[in-house]
């Protein structure tokens, strides 16, 4: 017999003997003591489950059952909640395209942070969308796009109706210039103008998809001396891009004139719209895609007397909407062609957004614009449209401060 | 013998049944029948005679209340003496800043000593003082209530197989304390 299994019986021994000293009690006494105290579950068998599920494990370490069954029942309820609320609530969705909403930016003058809001035509349910500048709704309305500057260059950002996060690509490598550009009808391609490698202040029209996949040239730079494009859009039937073309006047051999030329969105059937010499830019398709409406100079030189005019695509049917003194900027066309909608800027540093039925283009615009004192109302003629209705007083809105610097790019 | 064993055990899942039922009675009856060795196994464990009581008397607390979840009435006996351990385990981590009590002057002067080359009371009862309640509920489970390795897995959460390596180093431990001294 080895030294460990003698110890071992002398230790057996010597407990067994160390256990005899333990305390004697009352067993009457510890029965009564532990049915008063113990208890016992009141719910019969669901009780005893629960209490075998809940009571601890007898060697006092590790989850009880029970604990874990609730874990992961939570755990389970949490997942079906997450499933079935992204079915039945789906992420609210940036965009509020098709039901006549506006979309601009607002934010102060230079680089500084801009933001993007949506308002009703009527100029109600203000609200805030996202960071970014110039924001443009699809010809379809299922896709709200917008460019981001940042160090990297300017960057557009295209979010669908859907919800979910905007989808992000590089238009063009440099922050350094305002990048024009227009959605397809249906949000997929964007159309944007791009400096050139050669010469940093010529830009060329390219098209491509959204995901960031490499567009393709359908126009170059234009090839005459200080000559650039403009503004841009995209037809809503997807066919053709209208964009401005600055040129030299070869009459005058000074002042520069403006051209709007229309070309197939394979680059094909480039040609020129309008011939009457002066600032003609920011151009928007009337949803039919047969007019567009720009803001031209009313005298073809001076640029603050600027005024909305709408041109057929073939060149025909020029004509002047608005007759005001105020400078009109930024026309965008409701979707049912009921309307356009534009800036107006009467006193220098405040504008005024307006619309205008196209119905009776006579009629003046009706417009928001904030009281100089900073709360909200309306200003009487003449520094502003009278309102298209008979009231005197429009509804009182939210105050917002349209500053001279915002731009507007949406479509009603 | 074997007959005695076989007509009591009847006997034994009877009164278990009663008392899982709600008998008072007969759960006093399983009470008088385990109370003492479930106090021993509680005693190797607490070391004194007061946390030995209140072990046991929660053990059995712990018996009325889940007797219904038994499923081998003929198994009660293991059972209790799992739960006893069990409590006095807790009881002596909830106590553990509390001093160990001197048990030398409950035991018998002819037993502090060894004369027949057996292991001194007063040695063992110093030698478990220096085990953790974890070692002290392995031991008294081995040799007080007499489980096998497998049985005391059951009532620890540790493996056959680990319960074995820790007896080994357990014992090997005692014998370098116990005979050096």
């Amino acid at each position: 017999m080895t030294d460990e299994t003698m110890f071992e019986r002398r230790l057996a021994n010597a407990l067994g003997r160390f256990a005899l000293l333990a305390p004697p009690m009352d067993d009457e006494l510890v029965a009564v003591t532990a049915i008063e105290l113990g208890g016992r579950p009141k719910l019969g068998r669901l009780g005893q489950l629960a209490e075998t599920l809940f009571a601890p494990r007898p060697w006092g370490r590790g989850m009880r059952p029970g604990y874990l069954l609730v874990f992961l029942a939570l755990l389970l309820a949490a997942i079906v909640v997450a499933t079935v609320g992204g079915f039945v609530r789906r992420e609210s969705p940036l965009v509020t395209g098709r039901n006549g909403s506006i979309v601009y930016s607002v934010g102060p003058n230079g680089h500084q942070a801009v933001q993007n809001v949506a308002i009703d035509a009527d100029g109600q349910g203000l609200h805030q969308v996202d960071a970014g500048r110039c924001p443009v709704y699809s010809h379809d309305g299922n896709a709200l796009a917008w460019l981001s500057y940042e160090d990297a260059g300017a960057f557009l950002l295209v979010a669908d109706m859907g919800g979910g996060g905007p989808r992000k690509s590089l238009l063009v490598e440099s922050a350094q210039r305002s990048v024009a550009f227009d959605l397809s009808p249906d949000g997929s391609r964007v159309a944007w103008l791009r400096p050139t490698s050669q010469d940093p202040t010529a830009t060329e029209l390219f098209v491509g998809p959204t995901d960031g996949s490499a567009g393709t040239r359908i126009a170059a730079a234009p090839s005459g001396p200080g000559e650039s494009y403009g503004s841009l859009s995209w037809s809503p039937d997807g066919r053709s891009i209208v964009f401005a073309t600055y040129r030299r006047d070869t009459a005058t051999g000074g002042s520069r004139r403006t051209a709007i030329e229309v070309v197939g969105v394979d680059g094909s059937d480039r040609r020129s719209v309008t011939t009457r010499p002066g600032p003609e830019d920011v151009l928007s398709w009337s949803p039919d895609s047969r007019s567009i409406a720009y803001v031209g100079s009313s005298d073809g030189v001076d640029s603050s007397t600027d005024d909305v005019f709408v041109i057929g695509i073939d060149g025909m049917g020029d004509h002047r909407l608005t007759t005001s003194s105020s400078t009109p900027r930024a026309p965008a066309w409701s979707p049912d062609g009921g309307y356009l909608a534009f800036l107006v800027s009467g006193d220098g540093q405040t504008a005024r957004l307006a619309t205008l039925p196209l119905a009776a283009p006579t009629s003046a615009p009706r417009c928001r614009d904030p009281a100089p004192n900073g709360s909200y109302g309306h200003r009487t003629a003449p520094s502003c449209f009278r309102p298209r209705s008979s009231r005197s007083t429009p509804r009182r809105t939210e105050p917002t401060s349209f500053r001279s610097t915002e731009s507007f790019a949406g479509r009603l | 013998m074997t007959g005695l064993l076989m007509q009591e055990a009847p006997r034994l899942a009877s009164t278990v049944r009663l008392a899982a039922e709600g008998d008072e009675a007969a759960f006093t009856r399983l009470v008088v029948l385990h109370r003492e060795s479930m106090a021993r196994v509680a005693f190797v464990i607490c070391g004194d005679a007061e946390a030995t009581r209140d072990a046991v008397q929660s053990a059995w607390s712990i018996a009325w209340r889940r007797l219904p979840t038994l499923r081998d009435p003929e198994r009660v006996g293991p059972w209790l003496l799992g739960i006893a351990a069990n409590e006095a385990r807790h009881l002596v981590r909830a106590r553990r800043r509390r001093p160990v009590v001197d048990i030398s002057e409950t035991i018998e002067p002819d037993e502090r000593t060894d004369p027949a080359g057996l292991i001194g009371l007063v040695d063992l009862q110093r030698a478990l003082a220096d085990l953790t309640p974890d070692d002290r509920r392995l031991l008294a489970l081995r040799y007080v209530a007499g489980f096998d390795s497998t049985e005391i897995a059951r009532h620890t959460g540790l493996s056959a197989s680990g319960v074995r390596s820790r007896l080994a180093r357990l014992i090997e431990r005692l014998r370098t304390d116990i005979d050096h001294d």
